[in-house]
């Protein structure tokens, strides 16, 4: 038997709606886009210009 | 300091002050002080927590770490953007829909009442001493730097903030961070500007030498616990310590609950993980540049001028010759750096040694005689140095254009008022909505409840200011109440996430809490040692494990009976 759900727990908003599913997926994508280029760019610094 | 940037200042001060005071007018009731009736825009918001993460030990200690260590610290910051995903589809959506005032009140939606008011009593003390030292912090910089008394000092950045935090609540703490971010941002731009056209080689010459000092060197994969900025460290350790501070420290919270809505909420935490790191990396290169500053220009040899003074009366003789095999050793050091930047030098040629070594050498007996008279230093004073915050406030008074210099003093106050008044902002909706509505005074008013608000707002920015007043002094109790403060942070983070799995139960919670605070206090005093940026890790994980356990121990009992 499942354990009872406390009603006092909010539920997040729609987390199984097929658009939050895709929201979510496009903001990761986004953000680590950006951390993987802002890394790759250090990554760039570090290897050019340390000997 | 020239008079006018000390306009700069002072003019800076009085703004803060008074667009405070008229942001007061719009703010009524409880919910306006503290929330600002949940609406402000995401930007604005995500200014906010930006501008409170950036206190004044950035500005100037942070610079101060790129000019010294270089790149490295920056590893810190890789776990935070997946942090702020992470908390945009778990922890924003629960509190924010859950209408809370503090991240401790859905705890007792939860769970129970002494889980709230353990959490938020910890997140009380914890957070009350760290506002009085992020007051310390420039404030000693600044007592050293210009002579004054340190209570003057603390005065000068705590009674403005504090005001302005007290009359205007939250609302004029959000947009008060949204000018300093401005302020803050552009003075750093503008040093990077003034940097490079004072160089007296191209920024790529600069950059190689900085790279044959060891300035560039950004990751370290080494795998090792006791290491404390490694490229693992960072992303596991860091997304924790993200998670941690920006889903359960209640100074950040109150940032994103003051958002219109969910989306808007989740959109200012993706304006961090956006900017941080390029804006980290930014600090660390102006610390770097201006270490490549001083390699053509006679830094000295210590940082802190008051220190310079107390080492040079205590033994003139020592402290010459000191000073003199520290010029001889600047002297070779430059004609090195030169030949780095100069193709037609003899060091060039076939059977010359390389200058990137030659470099490296001198570099290395500079560092030497530095670290003997840092140790002179400390041994004389009997205090700690920290001269490499001292760095980048000389560096702006000695060779900042006018008008810039105070555009920056303004810069590092904005940042430590932004970081205080966010911190006095949450430490008086904690005490208010935890502990005084809850506990002490139930039923009354919502003119009672703000004016208890803004009298606690009150009495935490002179506590905060006593203990910036009193932090040389209590230097070792300061030191354990921030290490006591990294024992729960990973273990309220384990709560949190306990909170959204529907079979834990409130037993299981508290004392998983316990586990994970004891868990952590056994890794920090080294059985085994392990560095502080995986605590955070340690805490959350026994807390989780444990309170399941107990939980289904509970629920098979419960089950029985």
């Amino acid at each position: 038997m499942s354990p009872p759900v406390d009603p006092h727990v909010p539920r997040s908003e729609s987390p199984d709606a097929p658009e939050a599913r895709v929201h979510f997926r496009r903001t990761f994508v986004r953000v680590m886009s950006v951390q993987v280029t802002a890394l790759v760019l250090l990554w760039w610094l570090q290897l050019r210009y340390t000997h | 300091m020239h008079w006018l940037n000390w306009a700069i200042v002072v003019v800076y001060l009085v703004y803060v002050v008074i667009d405070g005071i008229r942001l007061s007018k719009g703010t009524k009731g409880i919910e306006g002080y503290f929330l600002a009736n949940r609406s402000l825009p995401w930007w604005a918001v995500g200014l906010s927590v930006m501008a409170t993460q950036l206190s004044a030990v950035t500005m100037i200690g942070t610079t101060g770490q790129g000019a010294t260590d270089g790149m490295r610290f920056v590893q810190f910051y890789f776990g935070l953007p997946l942090a702020m995903v992470i908390l945009g589809v778990t922890l924003v959506p629960f509190l924010h829909g859950a209408k809370v005032f503090t991240a401790y009140e859905y705890l007792e939606k939860r769970f129970d009442a002494k889980t709230r008011s353990l959490t938020s009593l910890l997140f009380l003390v914890s957070r009350g001493m760290s506002c009085g030292t992020i007051i310390a912090a420039p404030a000693v910089v600044f007592s050293a730097i210009f002579g004054w008394p340190i209570s003057w000092c603390v005065a000068l950045i705590g009674v403005p903030t504090v005001i302005y935090t007290m009359i205007g609540g939250v609302q004029a703490v959000t947009w008060a961070d949204v000018k300093q971010m401005f302020i803050i941002v552009g003075a750093l731009v503008a040093i990077v500007i003034v940097l490079i056209l004072k160089l007296p080689v191209s920024t790529d010459t600069a950059l190689r030498i900085a790279g044959a000092a060891g300035r560039m060197q950004t990751f370290d994969f080494s795998f090792d616990l006791t290491k404390t900025y490694t490229f693992w460290s960072g992303i596991l350790g860091g997304t924790f310590l993200m998670l941690s501070y920006f889903g359960t420290d209640q100074s950040q919270v109150q940032r994103y609950l003051t958002a219109r809505s969910v989306p808007e909420a989740r959109s200012s935490l993706l304006m961090s993980a956006y900017w941080k790191i390029p804006l980290q990396a930014l600090i660390l290169l102006i610390g770097i540049m201006v270490f490549v500053f001083y390699l053509f220009q006679a830094p000295p040899m210590l940082w802190n001028p008051a220190h310079e003074r107390r080492v040079r009366t205590a033994d003139s003789s020592a402290y010459n010759a000191l000073q003199s095999r520290y010029s001889e050793a600047l002297d070779a050091r430059r004609q090195a750096a030169l030949h780095i930047g100069d193709p037609s030098s003899a060091s060039h040629s076939a059977g010359a040694p390389n200058a990137l070594d030659v470099f490296r050498a001198t570099d290395v007996v500079v560092s030497a005689v530095r670290d003997e008279a840092l140790k002179s230093a400390e041994q004389v004073t009997g205090e700690p140095s920290r001269d490499v915050n001292y760095i980048m406030p000389r560096f702006v008074l000695e060779q900042l254009p006018l008008g810039l210099a105070g555009i920056f003093i303004a810069a590092v106050m904005a940042a430590a008022m932004s970081s205080i008044a966010a911190e006095l902002n949450s430490l008086s909706t904690a005490t208010v909505i935890d502990f005084y509505r809850r506990w002490a005074k139930p039923e009354a008013s919502d003119a009672h409840y703000l004016a208890v608000s803004k009298a606690a707002t009150g009495v935490w920015g002179i506590f905060a200011c006593v203990v910036a007043t009193y932090a040389a002094t209590l230097g070792s109790l300061i030191e354990v109440v921030n290490r006591f403060g990294s024992f729960f942070y990973g273990s309220i983070l384990g709560v949190f996430i306990l909170a959204m799995i529907p079979r834990a139960r409130a037993a299981g919670a508290f004392f998983g809490m316990l586990a994970g605070m004891g868990a952590v206090a056994a890794v920090t005093f080294g059985i085994p040692s392990v560095s502080f940026l995986w605590h955070n890790l340690v805490g959350a994980v026994m807390v989780v494990t444990v309170g399941l356990l107990l939980s289904a121990v509970g629920g098979r009992v419960a089950g029985r009976t």
